[in-house]
C-alpha cells in the first residue's frame, strides 16, 4: 500500500520534473564526468567504477573524461548525499549499492539523499547468494542437517543492518532457524575465512565471490577450497548442484542480493539522463567489458534506466517489510 | 620455485622494467615523503597508469612503490617530527631528537639502510613462507587478535619508562578516541554527538598529522629558532655514521623486521602496530641504554624502520594467500591485480609464481633504491633541519593540511588534524608519551572488537583465551613484557652500584 | 597538601582531561550492554589514574612516593626532567589564533587562496622577512600544492564552504 504510494509519487514527480527541465543540452558532455565511487581504493566497486569508465567515454562521444572519484565515507552515504546536492546536469554520476544504499531510507535515518528520487541510470552488475560452510570444519553437511540442527547455529557475518546480515536474516526467518550471529567481520572476505577457521558453522556469500575464491585449477592446499555450497538462493536450478530456496517453496526469497546501480542527480533534465543511460547501457554490453567481468568473476547484468528504476522501487517495498528487524539492530539506546 | 625466481629477475632486467620500477620508487619516496599522501593514495594514483601494461609490468611499478614509501616517509619522520606515512611515527621518537641534535645525516642513514635491509629481509621471509601460508593465516582468529592486541598495549604502555603513569594515561585517552564511530560488532554509531564525519571513527592519518607535525611546528613557534638550533654544522653529514650503526646494531635490524614480518602478516593490525612494537621491545631489550630512548638512541631509529619495510613483504602474505589484505597499501594492489585479471589467491602462487617472483624481485631492488637515493640526497635534506623556523612553519603547516585534506578529500580531516594539533602540543609540553597515545588508537577497536566476536564464537567462555596454543604464548608473552621493567630497574641498579665501586 | 605554583599548570591539564573522562563515561551510558562495557571499563580505570596524576604533582609524602613509584623519580626530579622552553600563555594563544584562523580560512574559502596568503603573512609579520623573500616562499608553495594535488593527482582541493555545495 505505501509502495504504491511511494512509486505513484515518485512517477508524478519524475514527470513534474522532465516537463520543467528546459530543452536543453543536446550537446551534453561538454565537461569532464566525474564517476564517484562511495568506497575507498582497492575494493570491489573501485575496480569496476575505474573498468568501466574508459568505455562510458567511448560511448560519450570519446571527448570529455570520465574522472573517478573515491568519495567514502559514513558506509556509502557520503557519497550519495553528495552526489544528491549536485546541480543536476550530468556532472556526477554514482555506482549505487542496493540495497545497502537504501537502508537508512528504509529506516528513516538522515541520510542526504533519497533512493526513491535518485535519477536512475541502469544496472551494471548484480549478485544473489549462496550458503557456505566449511568441508573440513563444517558441522553441518547439508541444509538438512542445519534445518534439523539440534544446537544453535553459529554464522559469522558482518554488523547488523548490513546487506550481508539482513540478508541472512531474513533467509534464517524464512526458513524457521535461530541461528547466533557472531557479527564484527569487516567484508565478506573476512567473514569467509571466520568459517574455514572454525569460528562458526557457515555463511552467506555471494556466488562470484565464491567463484572467484575457489576457481583455482590444482586441487591442493587452497584454503577457500575448504568453502562448500550448500544452498543456493534462486528460483532457477542450482549451478552447484545443491538445494536451492526456490525448491524449497521460498520463492520470495530470490530478492535477495545485491545490484549495483548507477544513478544520477535527482532532477537531471530528461534529454542528459537519457544520453547517460545510453551510454552506459552500451558500455556495459560492450563486449570486452563483458569478457574482463567474466574473467574476474564479477559478471555483468545490464538492466536499461526504465527497468532499473523499476527494479529499485521493488527493492524498496521488499526491504521495506523488514523495517523492523533493521531499525531493531540500529538503535543505538536500550 | 627456482626457476620462477630466474624468470621474475629476468622479467625485471630489461631497461623498459628498471625504469618502471625506478619511476615506481620515486614516487613510492615522494608520496612517503609528503603526510597524508602515503602508499595508499601513490598505488591508487597509479592503478589508471597501468591500464595498457601487462601483469607483470604494474606490478613492477607497484612493487616499486610499495617498497619505497616508508623509507621516504621516515625522512620526514626524523628531519620534521612529521611521520610521512602512519607506520613512521615510531620513527619520530629517536629520529627527530638526533635532527635537533644536528644528527639528521646519521638518522637519515641509519633509517635508510634499516629500511632496506628489513625490506630485504621480509621480502625473504615472504618467500620462505610461501609453502605454509595458509597455516599461518588460519592460526589467528578472534582470541588470538585480542592477545596480541593486549600484547601490543602493555609492551607500548611499560615502554613509556619513567612516564609509565602518563603513558598509561595517553593509552587510555588514545582507546577513547579508538572507540569513537561504527562499531562492528553492533552496528551502532558511538560517541559521535551528532557529527557525521565522526560516524566513520577519527581517521589515523589527519590524527597523526595534526599530533606530530602541526603541533611540532606550533611547538617551534613558541620557541623560535631552527630545528637544529644549537648543534654545531660538523655532525650534520654523518651519514655514514648511521650506515654503519645498522650493522653495529645488526640484532636490533633483525628483532625489528621479525617484527615487522609476523605483524604485518596479521591482517587488520599492520605496519604501525609493528613498527610501535619493534620500537618498545627495543627500549626494553636495552635496559641501560647510552643514550635515553626518547632522547636520540640511533637504535630508536633502526627498530621501527626496519620493521617498517619488512612488513611489506608480511603484509602480502594474506594478500596473495587469500586476497585478503594486511593494509590499506596491498588493498589497492589487490585492486591492481584484479583489475588485470589476476585472481590472488593459491591460485595465484600456484599458477603464476612467475608473477609472484616479480613482485619479489621488484620489492627488494626497490627497497635498496629508495634507500641509496636517500642516502644520496641526505646531506641536502639534512640542510632543513637549518632552516629558519618562520619559513619552515607556515609552508610545512600548509602542506600538512592539505595532507589531512586529501587522503579523503574531507575538510573535516582538515579540523581533526587542527585538533591534534591542540593535543598534540600539550601533550608536548606537559611531557605525556604520544607513543602509547597513537598506538591505542589502533588497537583499541582490534581489542574490543575480537574480545566481543570470542565471546559470541565461546557463547561467553572465557577458557577461549586459554585453551589455545598461540593465544597462550601471546598471553605468555604479555606478562613477561610487563616483568621487563622490574628486569630493567634491577640492571640498572647492578650498573649503578658498580660505577659507585668504581669510583 | 598543596600543588607548588610551578606544577599548577599540569594540574589544570589533568583537570581538563578528567573532565572529558567524565564527559565519555556520561556519554557511554546511553549505549546497549555490549557497547557500553569497553568504554566504560576504560573509562572507570582513566579516572584514578587521572587521579594518581594530580596527587603526584602535591608536595605531599603520598605525592612523592606515587611518583617513586610510578618514575623512580621525586616530584622534583620530574621538574628537572621537563621541557626548559620558557612558554608564555599569551605567545601560546597567539599562534592558535594563526593556526585557527588558517583552519577557518580554508574552511570558509577553500586552500587555494589560503595557502599563499598565510605562508606570506607568517613570514612576513612573524619571521620579519622582506616582501620579496615572503612573497617569494608563499607562490613557491601554492605552485608546489596546484601542481601536485590538482593536476598531478587531480585532487579538487577543497574550494570553501560556498563553493563546496553550490559549485
Amino acid at each position: 500500500m505505501i509502495s504504491k504510494i511511494t512509486t505513484g509519487a515518485l512517477a508524478l514527480s519524475a514527470v513534474a520534473m522532465i516537463a520543467s527541465a528546459p530543452a536543453q543540452a543536446m550537446d551534453f558532455p561538454k565537461k569532464n564526468i566525474t564517476f564517484l565511487i562511495a568506497y575507498g581504493p582497492g575494493g570491489g566497486f573501485d575496480t569496476i567504477t575505474r573498468k568501466l569508465g574508459p568505455y562510458l567515454k567511448k560511448y560519450l562521444g570519446g571527448k570529455v573524461n570520465i574522472v573517478a572519484k573515491n568519495l567514502p565515507g559514513g558506509r556509502g552515504k557520503k557519497a550519495a548525499a553528495f552526489l544528491a546536492k549536485r546541480k543536476p546536469n550530468g556532472s556526477h554520476i554514482l555506482m549505487f549499492n542496493m540495497p545497502g544504499h537504501a537502508m537508512p531510507n528504509i529506516i528513516g535515518e538522515k541520510a542526504g539523499y533519497d533512493v526513491r528520487k535518485i535519477d536512475w541510470l541502469g544496472r551494471v552488475a548484480q549478485f544473489r547468494y549462496i550458503i557456505v560452510t566449511s568441508a573440513k570444519k563444517g558441522k553441518y553437511k547439508s541444509i538438512q542437517d542445519v534445518l534439523k540442527a539440534k544446537s544453535q547455529i553459529k554464522i559469522p557475518i558482518t554488523g547488523p543492518g548490513t546487506t550481508g546480515y539482513l540478508a541472512s536474516a531474513i533467509l534464517w526467518n524464512a526458513l524457521g532457524v535461530q541461528p547466533k550471529y557472531i557479527t564484527g567481520y569487516k567484508s565478506s572476505s573476512r567473514y569467509a575465512l571466520g568459517v574455514i577457521r572454525g569460528d562458526g558453522d557457515l555463511t552467506i556469500l555471494a556466488k562470484g565471490s565464491f567463484k572467484k575464491y575457489v576457481s583455482s585449477k590444482k586441487k591442493k592446499r587452497a584454503a577457500f577450497k575448504d568453502l562448500k555450497p550448500i544452498l543456493e538462493i534462486t528460483n532457477g536450478k542450482s549451478e552447484f548442484g545443491v538445494p536451492t530456496t526456490g525448491e524449497m517453496g521460498q520463492k520470495d526469497l530470490a530478492i535477495l542480493g545485491g545490484d549495483r546501480i548507477v544513478g544520477t542527480t535527482p532532477g537531471t533534465p530528461k534529454a542528459i539522463k537519457d544520453k547517460l543511460a545510453g551510454a552506459l547501457y552500451k558500455a556495459v554490453t560492450d563486449p570486452e567489458f563483458v569478457a574482463w567481468g567474466n574473467k574476474v568473476g564479477r559478471p555483468v547484468a545490464p538492466l536499461n534506466s526504465k527497468d532499473a528504476t523499476k527494479l529499485v522501487g521493488q527493492l524498496y517495498s521488499y526491504y521495506v517489510q523488514y523495517k523492523d528487524i533493521l531499525s531493531a539492530s540500529n538503535k543505538k539506546t536500550r | 620455485m627456482f626457476e620462477a625466481l630466474i624468470e621474475g629477475i629476468v622479467n625485471l632486467s630489461s631497461p623498459h622494467s628498471l625504469l618502471l620500477l625506478a619511476a615506481g620508487s620515486a614516487v613510492g619516496l615522494l608520496f612517503g615523503a609528503i603526510p597524508g599522501l602515503g602508499g595508499t593514495t601513490a598505488v591508487a594514483l597509479l592503478i589508471s597508469l597501468t591500464f595498457g601494461m601487462e601483469p607483470w609490468q604494474a606490478i613492477i611499478l607497484m612493487g616499486g612503490v610499495m617498497a619505497a614509501t616508508s623509507t621516504g616517509g621516515s625522512v620526514s619522520a626524523i628531519l620534521l617530527n612529521t611521520p610521512g606515512i602512519a607506520p613512521n611515527a615510531a620513527t619520530t621518537f629517536d629520529g627527530y631528537p638526533l635532527a635537533q641534535q644536528g644528527k639528521a645525516g646519521m638518522a637519515i642513514g641509519a633509517g635508510a639502510t634499516a629500511s632496506a635491509l628489513g625490506g630485504v629481509i621480509g621480502v625473504i621471509s615472504l618467500v620462505a613462507v610461501i609453502p605454509i601460508m595458509k597455516a599461518i593465516v588460519l592460526l589467528f582468529t578472534p582470541p588470538e587478535f585480542f592477545m596480541l592486541a593486549i600484547f601490543g598495549l602493555c609492551a607500548i604502555a611499560v615502554s613509556s619508562g619513567d612516564r609509565l603513569l602518563q603513558g598509561l594515561i595517553t593509552a587510555i585517552i588514545g582507546l577513547m578516541v579508538g572507540f569513537v564511530g561504527y562499531y562492528d560488532v553492533t552496528s551502532t554509531v558511538r560517541f559521535d554527538f551528532g557529527i557525521p564525519l565522526l560516524e566513520d571513527g577519527i581517521k589515523l592519518v589527519p590524527a597523526l598529522i595534526g599530533l606530530f607535525a602541526i603541533s611540532e611546528m606550533i611547538n617551534l613557534a613558541v620557541k623560535g629558532g631552527s630545528i637544529s638550533e644549537g648543534a654545531s654544522d660538523v655532525e650534520i653529514s654523518r651519514i655514514s655514521d648511521g650506515v654503519k650503526s645498522v650493522f653495529k646494531n645488526w640484532s636490533t635490524m633483525i628483532v625489528g623486521s621479525g617484527y615487522g614480518t609476523f605483524i604485518g602478516a596479521v591482517p587488520g593490525v599492520g605496519g604501525t602496530v609493528a613498527a610501535f612494537l619493534s620500537y618498545s621491545t627495543q627500549a626494553q631489550r636495552d635496559p641501560t641504554p647510552d643514550i635515553e630512548y626518547g632522547k636520540g638512541n640511533i637504535k630508536g631509529v633502526i627498530a621501527p624502520e626496519s620493521a617498517n619495510n619488512a612488513k611489506d613483504g608480511g603484509s602480502l602474505i594474506p594478500t596473495l594467500a587469500f586476497g585478503i589484505p594486511g593494509s590499506a597499501e596491498t588493498a589497492v594492489f589487490l585492486g591492481v591485480l584484479v583489475l588485470h585479471g589476476i585472481e590472488p589467491g593459491q591460485k595465484l602462487l600456484e599458477d603464476h609464481q612467475d608473477l609472484v617472483f616479480t613482485l619479489v624481485v621488484a620489492l627488494t631492488v626497490s627497497a635498496v633504491f629508495a634507500t641509496l637515493v636517500v642516502l644520496a640526497l641526505a646531506k641536502y635534506m639534512a640542510l632543513l633541519t637549518r632552516i629558519s623556523v618562520h619559513m619552515l612553519i607556515p609552508t610545512v603547516t600548509v602542506v600538512a593540511l592539505v595532507g589531512a585534506f586529501a587522503l579523503n578529500t574531507e575538510i573535516g580531516d582538515v579540523v581533526i588534524a587542527f585538533i591534534f594539533a591542540f593535543i598534540g602540543y600539550f601533550m608536548i609540553k606537559f611531557n605525556y608519551p604520544r607513543v602509547t597515545f597513537t598506538i591505542a588508537i589502533v588497537l583499541g577497536s582490534i581489542t574490543e572488537l575480537s574480545f566481543h566476536q570470542s565471546m559470541l564464537i565461546s557463547d561467553d567462555q572465557f577458557s577461549i583465551f586459554y585453551t589455545r596454543g598461540l593465544s597462550v604464548f601471546l598471553m605468555f608473552l604479555t606478562v613477561l613484557s610487563l616483568a621487563f621493567p622490574t628486569f630493567r630497574r634491577k640492571m640498572k641498579e647492578r650498573k649503578l652500584a658498580k660505577q659507585e665501586a668504581e669510583k | 597538601m598543596r600543588i607548588p605554583e610551578h606544577r599548577r599548570p599540569s594540574a589544570y591539564y589533568i583537570l581538563v582531561i578528567l573532565a572529558v573522562v567524565v564527559l565519555f563515561i556520561a556519554t557511554s551510558y546511553q549505549y546497549k550492554i555490549t557497547d557500553r562495557m569497553f568504554p566504560l571499563m576504560v573509562g572507570y580505570v582513566a579516572v584514578p589514574l587521572l587521579l594518581m596524576d594530580l596527587l603526584a604533582l602535591t608536595d605531599s609524602k603520598l605525592g612523592e612516593k606515587l611518583s617513586i613509584f610510578f618514575s623512580a623519580k621525586t616530584p622534583t626530579e620530574v621538574d628537572e626532567d621537563a621541557d626548559p622552553t620558557e612558554r608564555t600563555i599569551s605567545q601560546e594563544l597567539m599562534i592558535f589564533v594563526w593556526m585557527g584562523a588558517l583552519v577557518l580560512g580554508i574552511y570558509l574559502i577553500g586552500f587555494l587562496p589560503c595557502t599563499p596568503v598565510f605562508v606570506y603573512c607568517w613570514m612576513k609579520f612573524r619571521g620579519g622577512y622582506s616582501v620579496k623573500e615572503s612573497a617569494y616562499l608563499s607562490i613557491g608553495t601554492i605552485i608546489f600544492v596546484y601542481v601536485l594535488f590538482e593536476i598531478i593527482l587531480q585532487y579538487e582541493l577543497y574550494p570553501g564552504i560556498f563553493l563546496y555545495w553550490y559549485g
